[in-house]
């Protein structure tokens, strides 16, 4: 696990209030126990952490914790090209 | 002695176009496959009232078709079901008396058409499950079951002597959402209402310690639960409302809940929801068109609020509360422009979701006895039609087919993925601005 995957793990269980230990790349939100409303939450905490614009065709298909890394990955990896 | 105790559960849809769309269309699924995961709360407190020396084993039925086997170790079966699923319900009550087990018959339905009923059950119980249920399981257990039980004085039980719900029984893993009740009835006598009116008129709350013990009692199996309110209306008595917002901030749980559009009017009430874990209110707006909402209750209050609807969906979503705004079709009042003026409405006023369905007389409503007496029903006995998206009855100011494909269209408008996603992201745009949730 990368960096930014673990902080993206790090600042999923503080917003959701799961335990770190349950949460793995490939958990699906749902499973979890984070509804897709708290998903939006926890994107916006993303967002602002690390100063990325995300677009509604974003939100698409948003289920799993892998889903958030690759998005979160991609706008970073487009804002430092 | 062992009781089943059985609920026909998941959402019906009869109309094959809508089914087809259905499935495309993301939101529409969402919430409905929400209602299908929701516990049965009827059968977790028939279960709380039942005596300690009567094992009972909660059973929900998505499909009859699929039950091939029957469980005979029961010794009693009693099954609850809404009007869509009522068929199912009583084929699945014939086969278990045909096995030789006896069976109880409950639910909303079953009020209204308590003769029916009787046809496929040996107890019809009509009437509230803490009043009649000891007194079944009494009956059964003297071999003296009586054909109809019925409450005596309907909605005058105190729920401040509500047992907790039998939380217990679920499979901790099958649900993520819990039902809690914290009132009964709706002080909104709405034409169309069965659920609110049929257990009789008024309307009970718990009190706050109660409903705050039962939500503790969650937690010991689900740490973190999402709560369903399962109200017609939470909200109604804001001193009361505050106390329990208050009680429920340190508990640390995200909630949903069904209350009205009058909530918007106190931005206090909106803090204390937002601070105590609301994600979400189904509001039943009913309806954009005047003419539409007039008659529609008693008093016409939801018509006197419907010049603040706009502003109200802002206030409330402002304080990062999704609002999900429930609309009627086939009202007396609207006309083929329904259809453009709700869609309108939506986009304008950035609901978060919304929920269109069509006008539906079920049985034991005043909307139906009215229908019936006017001739126009289209069918008798449209049970399993009464799944708020299959059309009973000729329009007044617009033919079936009108609606029904209005109804397609609408769907079509409003669930698609690319205006869904819109919304979504204007929720972000709104909660950015709020002070954090306490996790």
């Amino acid at each position: 696990m990368n960096k930014l995957e673990k902080e993206i793990i790090d600042t999923i269980a503080e917003e959701s209030g799961i335990d770190r230990d349950e949460i793995k790349p490939d958990s699906d939100l749902y499973s979890l126990g984070i509804d897709s409303l708290s998903a939006l939450e926890i994107l916006t905490v993303l967002e602002e952490k690390y100063n990325i614009m995300i677009q509604d065709n974003d939100l698409k298909n948003m289920n799993s914790v892998m889903e958030i890394i690759r998005l979160v990955s991609s706008k970073l990896e487009k804002k430092q090209s | 002695m062992k009781v089943g105790l059985m609920a026909l559960s998941g959402v019906r849809v009869r109309n094959e176009k809508l089914v087809k769309l259905g499935v495309t269309l993301p939101q529409f699924v969402s919430r409905g496959n929400v209602i299908a995961q929701l516990p049965s709360l009827s059968l977790l407190i028939i279960a709380s009232v039942t005596p300690n020396d009567v094992e009972v084993d909660y059973v929900e039925v998505p499909d009859v078709s699929q039950v091939m086997e029957l469980n005979p170790s029961y010794d009693l079966v009693t099954i609850t079901s809404y009007s869509a699923q009522i068929h199912e319900a009583y084929e699945l009550a014939d086969r278990y008396r045909k096995a030789g087990i006896p069976v109880i018959i409950g639910g909303t339905h079953v009020i209204a058409e308590p003769k029916e009923a009787k046809g496929h059950a040996d107890s019809v119980a009509i009437g509230e499950a803490e009043v009649l249920w000891p007194k079944i399981i009494a009956d059964f257990k003297d071999n003296r079951l009586q054909p109809f039980y019925k409450e005596e004085h309907p909605a005058t039980y105190d729920l401040s002597n509500s047992p907790i719900p039998r939380y217990d029984l679920l499979a901790t893993k099958n649900y993520n959402r819990i039902t809690v009740q914290t009132s009964r009835g709706c002080p909104h006598d709405c034409e169309f209402c069965a659920g609110s009116k049929l257990f009789g008129q008024g309307f009970r709350q718990k009190p706050v310690g109660l409903i705050i013990r039962e939500i503790e009692k969650i937690k010991q199996k689900w740490p973190k639960p999402f709560i369903e309110f399962a109200d017609d209306d939470t909200f109604v008595d804001k001193k009361w409302s505050r106390d329990f917002l208050k009680a429920l901030i340190p508990l640390k749980v995200k909630w949903f809940t069904e209350t009205d559009i009058s909530v918007a009017e106190d931005e206090g009430l909106l803090k204390l929801m937002y601070q105590s874990g609301c994600y979400q209110l189904l509001i039943g707006l009913e309806s954009t068109s005047k003419d539409s909402l007039d008659g529609i209750d008693t008093h016409n209050w939801k018509l006197k609020q419907r010049d603040r609807y706009l502003d109200a969906v802002h206030r409330i979503q402002s304080n990062g509360i999704t609002v999900n705004g429930c609309f009627v079709i086939g009202l007396d009042g609207d006309t083929p422009d329904i259809f453009k003026d709700i869609t309108d409405f939506i986009e304008k006023s950035r609901l978060l979701e919304a929920q269109v369905t069509v006008l539906t007389p079920y049985p034991g409503t005043r909307l139906y006895r009215r229908l019936r007496q006017e001739g126009r029903l289209l069918k008798n006995q449209f049970w399993d039609r009464c799944t708020m998206f299959d059309l009973n009855f000729k329009p007044k100011n617009m033919t079936p087919k009108d609606l029904e494909e209005g109804l397609l269209w609408i769907f079509g408008e409003i669930y698609n993925e690319k205006e869904y996603l819109k919304r979504k992201r204007h929720y972000m745009d709104i909660i950015k601005t709020l002070p954090k949730r306490r996790k």
